[in-house]
């Protein structure tokens, strides 16, 4: 390996190492569970490294990590298994904590669609604003500004309705035929 | 915090120390993230895309891969290979019978089985099967223990003819260190882990051993209690069927628009993270794409909780639905933008449908010939 190799090498090695558990705790709140955010961090890491000659010259490594990540949950929640599962899948609540608060916002915020997810937890967890959401997800700031209320309608009325154990809303009767 | 937020300030605050609390989990199991193993997979990237650059003699090389997975064992027509070993104690045996008709394979089924479990321990029981790719695991379940409150999960995974996980190929890189097992059916097995002292351990652990007909088996066991867990595997490992087979379904396509490609993902299982084993909780769901978007065809029993979950789902993706034959069936499109001219030449997610065949909620009329 030449010399610059070397030194681009322990560059990547360094920056991956020190944001990983950044990525990771990221992911868990994106995906709910710690196994399928070990592998999208190592997607998003080896993405990462795929791009490092062009990445470590960016003002902003970390904003480009962060899309990558992003992009990752956003594509395996596409595939039509993993459709499927978030539909039905109802993932064991981790030994965590026992703060209740935690375990009820852990099962809503997995309860709302990929994309409110993500907004949700680009705008509160990475804190960022409107439109740098926008630059992560390729999408409009008035998409984020949408996703974000939706996500966040939807997480106070779970929590709220965790905490005063109102009765859920009645089912839709059963409709024969097409409903696009 | 900044740009426009749609809580007031103290619930944003609060929402985002609550969101902290949740990733700073104390108890998050070690992670697997390997990042020599990413920087590895990169190279082997670029390497590829240069190949690529090359020109002439890359595009051979990448026909020549194409035709290799266009080979894969999927594809072949071969018998059904002989089991493994013999099927495990009979008052063991939990086996999906909803999920396997023993039979050859077949190209046109998108979902394969690569291995059974035989016997699991008692409260687990076999839930199915996922395939990604190429990929196909076979999934058990069990409850979690009182105030654990994580289920145990086992996978089972047959890494393809000629690929040794431990040379080359391993699916979880960060288990690197092999630490001798007994063997399994008389054949070489070992425990890949992430320690170079703890073959197993209570978050996950990984068993492999050499099946009959040369390929390596992968059992990944999570949340299993220490105690008595190696032989709890070793007796999984011993009693699991190593066999290609293909997972009767109960939807078909007739007909798909031009420019559609398989990608070979799916899956057909039970709920395996649900302590519910009545029948009619159970989906499948397989996937193709059409000029590089997805479209998948899922179904699953139609039950008022739901038929109330797919309205919901309807608001905010393309979808066509039907209930037939007791089950909900339902197409689904994945594209930001309008669809694909192929799709609406073809009379859009509706048009598709009714190229959709059902075949009820009896595994015994189900079919292993699904895509055309």
């Amino acid at each position: 390996m030449r010399e610059t190799d070397t030194e681009t090498h322990d560059e990547f090695a360094e920056f991956a190492a020190s944001r990983a558990p950044w990525l990771r705790r990221t992911a868990y709140l994106l995906s709910g569970d710690w196994h399928t955010a070990d592998d999208l961090t190592q997607t998003a890491i080896t993405s990462l490294y795929l791009h490092w000659p062009r990445v470590h010259r960016m003002e902003n490594p970390d904003g480009y990590a962060r899309t990558t990540l992003f992009n990752a949950f956003l594509a395996e929640r596409r595939s039509p298994w993993r459709r499927v599962l978030l539909r039905f899948e109802k993932e064991p609540l981790a030994p965590v904590t026992d703060v209740d608060s935690i375990l009820d916002l852990r099962e809503a915020l997995a309860a709302l669609p990929p994309r409110q997810r993500a907004t949700v937890v680009l705008r509160y967890y990475c804190e960022l604003s409107v439109e740098q959401a926008a630059e992560t997800l390729n999408c409009s700031p008035g998409t984020v500004k949408s996703q974000t209320a939706r996500g966040l309608d939807a997480l106070r009325r779970a929590l709220e309705l965790r905490h005063h154990h109102d009765p859920q809303e009645p089912l839709h009767p059963v409709t024969e035929g097409s409903r696009t | 915090m900044t740009g426009t937020t749609d809580l007031d300030d103290s619930h944003g605050h609060t929402l985002a120390v609550e969101l902290g609390a949740l990733a700073h989990t104390a108890d998050a199991p070690p992670s697997r993230v390997d990042i020599p193993a990413a920087v590895h997979a990169g190279r082997r990237l670029r390497r590829r895309r240069r190949r690529v650059r090359l020109g002439a003699a890359a595009l051979a090389l990448a026909a020549a891969t194409v035709v290799a997975l266009l080979a894969g064992p999927g594809h072949t027509t071969a018998p059904v290979l002989p089991a493994d070993v013999g099927r495990g104690p009979a008052d063991g045996w939990q086996g999906p019978a909803r999920w396997h008709l023993p039979g050859r394979v077949d190209p046109h089924d998108p979902i394969r089985s690569t291995a059974q479990f035989g016997w699991l321990p008692p409260g687990v029981s076999a839930k199915g099967y996922t395939q990604t790719g190429w990929v196909s695991d076979a999934l058990a379940s069990g409850k979690s223990a009182p105030g654990a409150g994580m289920r145990e999960l086992f996978r089972l995974f047959v890494y393809p003819r000629g690929v040794d996980p431990a040379v080359k190929g391993a699916r979880d890189p960060s288990m690197k260190y092999r630490l001798p097992a007994p063997d399994v059916n008389g054949r070489r097995a070992y425990w890949a882990t992430s320690h170079a002292d703890q073959p197993v351990s209570n978050m996950e652990s990984l068993l492999r051993w050499q099946s009959s007909d040369g390929r390596w088996a992968e059992l990944t066991a999570q949340y299993v209690p220490v105690p008595g867990q190696e032989s709890t595997l070793l007796r999984i490992a011993a009693s699991a069927t190593v066999a290609d087979s293909a997972v009767p379904l109960p939807v078909s396509i007739t007909d798909l628009p031009n420019g559609s490609t398989s990608d070979h993902s799916g899956g057909a299982t039970d709920d395996w993270q649900s302590d519910d084993t009545s029948d009619t909780n159970w989906s499948v769901a397989i996937g193709w794409q059409l000029h590089g978007y997805d479209i998948s065809l899922s179904a699953t029993p139609y039950t008022e909780a739901t038929h109330a979950q797919l309205q919901q789902l309807a608001a905010h993706e393309q979808q066509a639905c039907e209930t037939v034959e007791g089950l909900d069936v339902c197409l689904i499109y994945e594209g930001r933008n309008k669809a694909p001219a192929a799709l609406t030449a073809a009379g859009g997610l509706k048009g598709m449908l009714k190229h959709v065949r059902v075949y009820g909620l009896n595994p015994a009329n189900w079919t292993t010939h699904v895509l055309p």
